[in-house]
């Protein structure tokens, strides 16, 4: 019988044999393996989202049907999707199938984390009064998408520092990454693109907060790592535009910026606090 | 230097720094970092707790800095205060000349394109005149109307579009003043606070979370009835209570609230937050005699003796406790009360409601358990008045707004030239744009490759 928990194992290795291939096709400096990678890359995204679909079905099935959204295997699924899904968008727009190097192991491991940690509960629990609400699903689907951005961003920094910071030569590895004035743009790119979505996941937040509880911000462990994360872009994107900051710089903050999205995401759990269900 | 001067230069040297974006960064990095304390650290627990954790000498010292409230002590609401001035400052420093950008039109300075971003040169057939008629019809959808200039034989055509977007950064800026200024109108005119209420019975004073002070209504709230229920797992599925306003001596409204619906009148909403049984006044109770076997029900009030048959002294209830632990076991709901034997000593009972046999492991004259009694839920209210959330949902708007302007939509301007070329005219796209460069590079190499497929395709075949 076939469940979500075994598709979702299976986009898991999917995932996994795409990033290899991608990364062997810019060892080797092939092209097959890339188109390879490419089209597995795709086929795991439709796998990703059919587990997905399939546990939203199944919930169904327990009698309390509810978008799967609402604990961390259910997060870690959906986080998955959105980073295979924007770093193939990325490919496709900018012609160049780097991005997905670096951004593919983030979805594998993600997905892998979701399905093999035993610490990771995959059962399909109901929802608790608290989560009941239609701001569920735009608050998570847009917060996502803001990790996202971020998560690619942070691949690109980490590739920008490598192109620009070791010494390679020339039609070596690392000469074969794009270049970094292009690296440079694509930080910026994805980094405005996260930034929109965290500022609409937070406001989204602070709406249902104020549905629910009765205030739109208490300052809670969450809420506040949120902002950090926020300012912490916020000052990215104010050193940029108003005071000329560029490549390394700025793949630096890419890189300290997505360690305040993983705290908000996970280093949250073990502070007390309105989001607990979030570590179940 | 005289008085004046100095003053003049203090001005200018504070107008200077506020308006800085050094200090936006400073002052962002300090929110930023500070705030990770208030994460680590409980905020607002007990005093003993703290003292506890970390010792005499740090508590005087963290607490002299607030940091067991930190996101409402002084510093941090100053520094709020700094980042609303920064903005407010910085505004009023850029506004004018961005508007004066915006009101602007279009330069039409060929060398400032020739500097700027540019496609690779076609050749069509056809005078400079022919082609630039042409291409200003076929290039109106991706870039704009176009204006000509004639530069000796060739033919320049200039566009340009969103040069408003660039007042999108104000946008955002406006929206975090207003979030700012909602969440001051908020703490200054607003309240948070709880009201328990017993099923069938009103309340019309609110009390405060901070400061236990009492706010009155105004109106009165009625609770008709509470429930709660549960998933097959345990965990919790719905909180509900049906509320009803009375105001002016009539019903007025009635609502069944549930954890994100709340009833909402006269700007203050009541939100369901929690629950509890209100201790019953009294309780019927079976008392059975060991020598005889017999048991006889009898119903009694909390806080008077009642006597038992067959001579066996008296037993008073005292205390109806919701969450009784019983040698740190928790056994639930449990009565407490005192027995008076008939020779005069007194014992202390504990009568878990759950396990009526519970009394028998004490082997006395008599067994005491609790009988029917009546069970009533209260429902705990969170109540809460902000004339501010309309300014903090105006400024969420127009920051979503503010923000995609600015990333997503940018000032484009765009030259094509026309010269004249041995086969007709030679044609190169120019392009410019205040960001995102690498957007507008892919633009105009686009337009430029459509632009080669679309006129070039007949004259190859005609080669053939």
């Amino acid at each position: 019988m076939i469940n979500s928990s075994l598709v979702l194992s299976i986009v898991t290795f999917v995932y996994g044999f795409s990033a290899v291939l991608y990364i062997s096709a810019w060892i080797f400096a092939r092209k097959t393996p890339a188109q390879v990678a490419r089209y597995s890359a795709i086929a795991g995204v439709i796998g990703n989202l059919f587990g997905f679909v399939l546990r939203w079905v199944e919930s169904y099935g327990h009698g309390y049907g509810h978008i799967p959204l609402s604990n961390l295997y259910e997060s870690l699924v959906f986080f998955a999707l959105t980073i295979a899904l924007i770093s193939i968008a990325i490919g496709l727009r900018y012609r160049n199938d780097m991005i997905s190097t670096f951004a593919m192991p983030l979805a594998f491991i993600a997905l892998a984390y979701a399905s093999l940690s035993p610490s990771v509960s995959d059962k399909i629990q109901p929802l608790i009064p608290a989560l009941k609400s239609n701001w569920l699903t735009t608050h998570v689907v847009t917060c996502f998408l803001g990790y996202a951005g971020f998560a690619t961003a942070f691949g690109i920094g980490v590739m920008y520092l490598v192109r620009e910071c070791l010494p390679g030569r020339k039609g070596g590895l690392i000469s074969r990454l794009p270049e970094g004035y292009v690296l440079d743009e694509l930080i910026q790119k994805t980094v405005m693109f996260g930034f929109l979505f965290l500022t609409v996941g937070i406001i989204t937040g602070a709406v249902w907060a104020n549905s629910a509880w009765g205030t739109y911000w208490s300052w809670d462990p969450k809420e506040t790592w949120s902002l950090i994360t926020w300012f912490v872009y916020a000052i990215m994107l104010h050193l940029r535009y108003m005071r000329g900051w560029g490549g390394a710089k700025i793949a630096v903050i890419s890189i300290i910026g997505f360690m305040a999205v993983m705290f908000t995401y996970f280093g949250v759990n073990y502070l007390p606090g309105l989001h607990s269900y979030g570590s179940m | 230097m005289n008085k004046k001067q100095v003053e003049k230069g203090l001005v200018d040297t504070l107008w200077g720094v506020f308006s800085s974006v050094r200090l936006s960064v400073i002052v962002l990095t300090l929110l930023a970092v500070t705030s990770i304390f208030g994460t680590v650290i409980p905020q607002n627990a007990a005093a003993n707790l703290y003292l506890e954790r970390y010792g005499e000498a740090a508590y005087r010292v963290l607490h002299f800095l607030d940091i067991f409230d930190m996101y409402h002590s002084w510093w941090f609401q100053f520094l709020i205060l700094l980042l609303g001035i920064n903005l407010v400052i910085c505004s009023m420093d850029r506004l004018p000349s961005a508007l004066k950008i915006v009101g602007r039109t279009q330069r039409l300075n060929p060398e400032n394109y020739r500097r700027a971003l540019k496609g690779e040169t076609l050749k069509m057939e056809g005078s400079p005149a022919e082609v630039a008629e042409g291409l200003s019809l076929r290039l109106k959808a991706p870039m704009a109307t176009f204006t000509l200039v004639e530069e000796g034989e060739g033919q320049l055509l200039f566009a340009e579009k969103g040069r408003w977007t660039r007042l999108g950064v104000y946008v955002v800026h406006g929206a975090v003043l207003l979030l700012l200024a909602g969440g001051l109108i908020g703490s200054l005119f607003g309240y948070e606070g709880y009201m328990n209420i017993t099923e069938g019975q009103s309340d019309q004073t609110v009390i405060l979370n901070n400061s236990n002070a009492t706010v009155p209504l105004g109106f009165q709230i009625r609770c008709d009835d509470f429930a709660v229920s549960f998933y097959d797992t345990g965990a919790p599925k719905e909180y509900r209570s049906d509320l009803v306003v009375v105001d002016e001596g009539g019903e007025v409204l009635s609502k069944r609230i549930v954890v994100n619906d709340p009833l909402r009148y006269k700007g203050i909403s009541f939100y369901q937050s929690n629950y509890g049984t209100v201790p019953p006044e009294s309780a019927s109770f079976v008392f059975t005699s060991k020598a005889s076997g017999m048991s006889y029900p009898v119903d009694g009030n909390f806080g008077k003796p009642i006597p038992i048959p067959e001579g066996l002294g008296t037993f008073t209830p005292l205390h109806f406790i919701n969450n009784y632990k019983f040698r740190g076991h928790a056994v639930g709901a449990t009565v407490l009360g005192v027995l008076k034997k008939k020779g005069g000593e007194e014992v202390r009972l504990a009568l878990p409601i759950k396990s009526p046999k519970f009394d028998r492991m004490r082997r006395g004259e008599v067994t005491v358990t609790v009988g029917e009694f009546e069970n009533r839920y209260y429902t705990g209210l969170q109540v809460t008045k902000d004339p501010g959330v309309w300014f903090v949902y105006t400024g969420f708007i127009f920051l979503i707004v503010g923000c995609y302007i600015t990333f997503f939509m940018s000032h484009q301007g765009f030259m094509v030239e026309v010269t004249p070329d041995t086969s007709g005219s030679a044609v190169t796209l120019y392009g410019s744009v205040n960001k995102n460069r690498l957007g507008m590079e892919m633009v105009i190499r686009r337009l430029t490759e459509k632009l080669e497929r679309e006129t070039r395709i007949p004259e190859r075949q005609v080669v053939k």
